[in-house]
């Protein structure tokens, strides 16, 4: 589905704070990445850089960071977890994350808690209806094109 | 309110230290800081996302030259005591969710002051502050714990010979950095403004800083919990393994970012080497050498000079696979023009 400029994905969970996405677990592991809104307000992502594999880190620790216009911010995990592998094709090209937001996952973490992703937002009709409402707070604010 | 720190004259790491640990202790409910400092003597600053090896170890260990690392974007950067560094740091949940309300918010004050020098300064680009094309404050940014800081530097005076002797690049495009440097890189001597004192500078963004954010300013000593975090962030960024840097691939390509659209590009692969400066999206100079472009490297660089890096498709489709390949050395400078 495709919401204003963006096309919305209603098969995964999201981390409404932080406007990354995550894959529905396979074998007690899920990938992660920045969701469209997320991309676009970074603006044009210049450098990645994880932790290493292997790495624990609680829901809402660093997993990583994103370099845009000479902005480094941190990326926080959704989950708990282990950080089991990177995405080598978004650490060599980061404009990935702004091309296709949604086929450049950025680590994928082997779940501590199950129970954390079920808290996450997830069915088609919330997570259209949660983007439509961040497309317009974020316009409101004049932080995304009209 | 405006917190106002004045550290003065510091050291190389406090100059880091300072406001890495002002953002590392703030909380969500703080009033934003404006701190401000000298550094006492010249080091090397790396930004957080920059491999180590593009800086010349070997010239900083002979020249007895510090190198820092920072958690925040942008490249390898000359500090020395002819900079003044000036610091606005606020809780991330008040600062502009976007990257370029960022910049455009929190440096729009000190353009402001640098204009009340009688200096022509506008942002060019996202956050270069210039006067026309020339630089004369580099700024970064970045949210460290709970808050965001954007950092700047005016240049008094700036030695753009010791700034690109630190540089890991064969000599003659150290050389090109320098041209391009002396072109694009100014400072307030350079400009032919009479310098303010520090102390009037310092006044300077206050002023601006207070009425840019309409926040009363109150001059404010460190907290407790600042000068612990200060004290933590100073050994830090000096520390071998902090300096090291987080894991990044290797690139086919490098840049050397001079200003906001001025950099210059070396890349090599599979028998062809470029070396490009582009200005404003397009083709400045270039060099092409290697065995594998078939003699054409004149007509090959005849046909890009002046091309803007987006027509660069069609000047190179005539030179078949030679020039597919040079299409795929100017890849990153495509990406970023």
């Amino acid at each position: 589905m495709t919401r204003a400029q963006f096309r919305v994905r209603g098969d995964l969970y999201y981390d409404q704070a932080t406007h990354l996405w995550l894959d529905p677990p396979v074998g007690g592991r899920a990938r992660c990445g920045l969701d469209p809104i997320g991309a676009e307000t970074s603006g044009d992502v210049v450098a990645l850089s994880f932790v290493p594999e292997g790495t624990r880190v609680a829901r809402g620790e660093a997993f990583g960071s994103l370099e845009a216009a000479k902005f480094v911010g941190p990326l926080l995990a959704p989950v708990s977890g282990i950080v089991t592998a990177h995405h080598a094709a978004v650490l060599a090209g980061p404009g990935l994350v702004n091309r296709d937001p949604f086929a450049a996952w950025l680590v994928e973490i082997e779940l501590a808690d199950p129970a954390e992703v079920a808290a996450l937002l997830s069915g088609e009709p919330e997570v259209r209806a949660w983007f439509e409402r961040e497309i317009e707070r974020y316009r409101r604010k004049g932080m995304l094109a009209p | 309110m405006l917190r106002v720190i004045d550290a003065g004259t510091v050291s190389a790491r406090r100059s880091q230290g300072l406001w890495h640990g002002i953002a590392s202790a703030m909380d969500d409910v703080a009033a934003p800081v404006l701190s401000v400092c000298r550094p006492a003597e010249h080091y090397v600053c790396l930004g957080y996302h920059r491999r180590l090896d593009e800086i010349d170890g070997e010239a900083c260990r002979r020249d007895a030259i510090p190198i820092l690392r920072r958690q925040i974007g942008g490249g390898p950067v000359w500090i020395d005591a002819d900079q003044l560094f000036f610091q606005i740091t606020m809780p991330w949940r008040r600062a502009p969710v976007r990257v370029d309300d960022i910049y455009a918010r929190l440096l729009g004050p000190a353009v402001q002051a640098f204009r009340g020098l009688g200096l022509d300064a506008s942002l060019r680009g996202l956050n270069d502050i210039a006067v026309a094309d020339r630089k004369i404050s580099g700024t970064g940014a970045g949210r460290i714990g709970d808050a965001v800081t954007v950092v700047g530097n005016l240049l008094f005076r700036f030695p753009h010979e010791r700034m690109v002797s630190v540089l890991a690049v064969p000599a003659r495009t150290r050389a090109e950095c320098l041209r391009l440097m002396r072109r694009h890189v100014s400072s307030l001597e350079a400009e032919g403004i009479a310098a303010p004192s520090f102390e009037a500078m310092t006044r300077a963004l206050v002023d601006a800083y207070a009425r840019g954010l309409g926040l009363s300013p109150v001059a404010s000593e460190l907290s407790a919990a600042e000068a612990t975090a200060i004290a933590a962030w100073e050994a830090r960024v000096a520390d071998p393994r902090w300096v090291a840097g987080p894991m990044l691939p290797c690139r086919a390509s490098s840049q050397v970012k001079i200003c906001a659209d001025v950099f210059v590009l070396t890349a090599a692969a599979e028998g062809i080497s470029v070396e490009a400066s582009i200005v404003d999206g397009r083709i400045d100079r270039v060099r092409v050498e290697g065995s594998e472009v078939n003699g054409a490297a004149a007509r090959i660089e005849r046909a890009a000079l002046g091309q803007a890096i987006a027509a660069l498709p069609e000047a190179l489709a005539a030179f078949g696979p030679p020039g597919a390949r040079l299409l795929e050395l100017f890849g990153d400078a495509r990406r970023m023009a």
